[in-house]
């Protein structure tokens, strides 16, 4: 196990490209990363490149096998995704969703296996209520843990989330990045968490990495690579970085800077 | 409950969820056989149900007349609507699945249109097809049509990059082209040929011959288990494109497939019985309110569904206007949109 080498990526959009050639240093196993940057930077792109979802190229090395070579079968039973959006209007019941997930990547795991794999995962989740709820009359919040879910059952050796607390409430949002982290730490796995809370990413996350037009503006622990500086360059804002009582990094932003 | 699921409470539950769709994909059969044999019970002769089961089961309980009616006029007919109900409510439960859209269905891929316009020209220009007799070039034009136009769309959407939105509006802008032509050929064809065509595409049972009905059936044999052997990956794909790519489903590869079995499926089924547009809309959606969208049960709960809506519609086109026999394609609306409003309406209160 020794984690993700990202050495070199590339994904367009079209003739734009979004990614040209990113490079990340390795991120260790039972590491959560956040990826932070303003709207467009790339983490969307980069979450999904990874993912094998969007077409792109490149030399990314998990647990020393090149994931860019591998069949999009194999890739999905080492590597999950939460998509950033999830359709409203299906009237699957969760069940349905993480066990399809479960069959189509994990097609080993059968039977009384996989309905073990599917009831901890619910109970883990504090979900189990919502198993047998459509999607459709779930909240967008459910409906986003019942995505993480997916994930999460497949205990896969990368896990990429695209804002997977962005419909939650503060209590949500806590609980899901802490079982992320539970999950990565238990199994030695690499997260990635795109995400616009930078106070969360700082509480959570044990670096970070900020995007800025498809480049990688700054990475490292978080508490020393989120300066005022990189916070402005990135998200165009005047910003402090302070210590509170309890001694974690916390962001306040001041104000818009002018664009330049 | 059994000891093994005893600490999994949860697939126990998901178990009872299960056994509750079969029995309703279960009572949607009984229904649909009900309707089947309702239909071949009625008719201008008078064969009441009793003696239909009987002939049914002793052909020589009945006399020669009544043989004739039974096995060569009803049953040929009510076979004819069970299967091209199926095969219109399962293509069209397929599409709407790999298109991502709830208003896709054979006629929505400009199907319908293409097979009107290619029994239009055979009528107009009175084709036929070497080495079968002259009833076989109307459909056999139709059903030439409606594949190449699936295949057109397909062949374009694929140039394109295939994304489920771009084949849908391929597929109306297809059928809006096939539209066009229909009019011109009626414009240019005789008072008679025309009347044949307006007739044709109302759609109608009654031309129906076992050969026709066996190609049909035969059709939807092989296709269902088709269908139902790539369930989960229909399924998974119900909860959004990008995921079901991430778990590793060839998504593009999974809808040219299901889209080929689909245009083979509605191409068979318009073929013989001309337009009959809204099963395959309307059959999917039926299902899906009564079983949800895992796809071992809504495919053939659609089937079926679509199966029982062209029996009654076959058994409203013989009782509406007592003497006359109205083409199937208008009575299947009339008899199909008040029971789905009734399914949406009753489900809108549920929630």
């Amino acid at each position: 196990m020794t984690g993700l080498m990202i050495e070199t990526l590339t994904a367009a959009y079209g003739r734009k490209r979004i990614l040209d050639g990113l490079r990340l240093p390795t991120l260790s196993p039972g590491s959560v990363t956040a990826l932070l940057g303003a709207n467009g930077a790339g983490k969307s792109t980069l979450l999904k490149s990874l993912a094998g979802v969007h077409r792109a190229e490149g030399r990314v090395s998990l647990d020393d096998t090149d994931v860019m070579e591998m069949p999009q079968r194999a890739r999905a039973g080492v590597i999950g995704y939460l998509p950033q959006t999830l359709p409203s209007g299906s009237s699957l019941v969760a069940y349905e969703v993480v066990s399809a997930a479960l069959r189509a990547a994990l097609p080993e795991l059968v039977g009384r296996d996989r309905d073990a794999r599917l009831e901890a995962t619910f109970a883990r989740l504090g979900v189990g209520e919502l198993a047998l709820r459509r999607l459709d009359s779930l909240s967008g919040g459910q409906r986003q843990l019942v995505a993480l879910a997916q994930v999460l059952a497949r205990a896969p050796r990368l896990m990429l989330l695209d804002e997977p607390t962005s419909a939650l409430d503060l209590r949500w949002q806590i609980f899901v990045l802490e079982a992320v982290r539970e999950a990565a730490r238990r199994d030695g796995s690499v997260a990635i968490v795109a995400i616009h809370d930078i106070n969360l990413a700082l509480r959570f996350a044990d670096a970070v990495a900020v995007l800025k037009q498809g480049e990688v503006l700054a990475f490292g622990p978080a508490r020393t690579a989120l300066t005022p500086d990189i916070l402005g360059q990135a998200y165009g804002v005047a910003a402090r970085v302070e210590s509170c009582s309890h001694g974690y990094s916390i962001v306040i932003a001041d104000r818009a800077l002018a664009v330049s | 409950m059994t000891e093994s699921t005893a600490e999994l409470p949860l697939a126990a539950a998901y178990a009872r969820f299960v056994n509750r769709r079969v029995l309703l994909v279960a009572a949607l059969a009984v229904a649909a056989a009900a309707a089947f044999l309702a239909d071949i019970a009625t008719g201008a002769s008078g064969l009441p149900l009793a003696d239909v089961v009987k002939g049914l089961l002793d052909p020589g309980h009945l006399d020669r007349a009544q043989r004739v009616v039974l096995w060569d006029i009803r049953l040929p007919t009510a076979c004819m609507a069970l299967a091209v109900g199926a095969g219109l409510g399962l293509a069209g439960a397929e599409m709407q699945t790999v298109l991502a859209n709830p208003l896709a269905s054979p006629f929505t891929l400009g199907v319908s249109h293409a097979a009107t316009l290619g029994a239009s020209l055979a009528i107009v220009f009175g084709l036929s097809v070497p080495g079968l007799g002259g009833a076989w070039a109307i459909p056999a034009a139709a059903f030439a049509f409606a594949l190449a136009a699936t295949l057109l769309i397909q062949a374009l959407a694929a140039h394109q990059g295939a994304g489920a939105q771009t084949v849908v509006l391929f597929g109306i802008a297809l059928g809006f082209a096939a539209n066009a032509l229909v009019w011109l050929v009626q414009y240019v064809a005789s008072a008679d040929a025309v009347q044949q065509i307006v007739f044709w595409s109302m759609g109608s049972l009654i031309r129906a011959t076992w050969t026709q009905v066996g190609i049909v059936a035969a059709v939807f044999t092989v296709c269902l288990p088709l269908a139902l052997s790539r369930a989960w990956s229909l399924t998974a794909l119900r909860a959004g494109e990008e995921h079901a790519r991430a778990i590793g489903i060839g998504v593009e590869r999974l809808r040219l497939l299901t889209l080929t079995r689909v245009s083979l499926m509605a191409a068979v089924a318009v073929a013989f019985v001309g337009t009959i547009g809204f099963v395959g809309l309307v059959a999917p959606h039926i299902a899906r309110i009564l079983v949800g969208e895992d796809h071992r049960f809504s495919l053939p709960a659609s089937a079926l569904a679509g199966g029982l809506m062209l029996c009654l519609a076959s058994l409203a086109s013989k009782t509406i206007a007592p003497g006359t026999i109205l083409p199937v394609g208008i009575v299947t609306a009339i008899v199909g949109i008040p029971m789905f409003l009734g399914l949406l309406l009753s489900q809108g209160r549920a929630k």
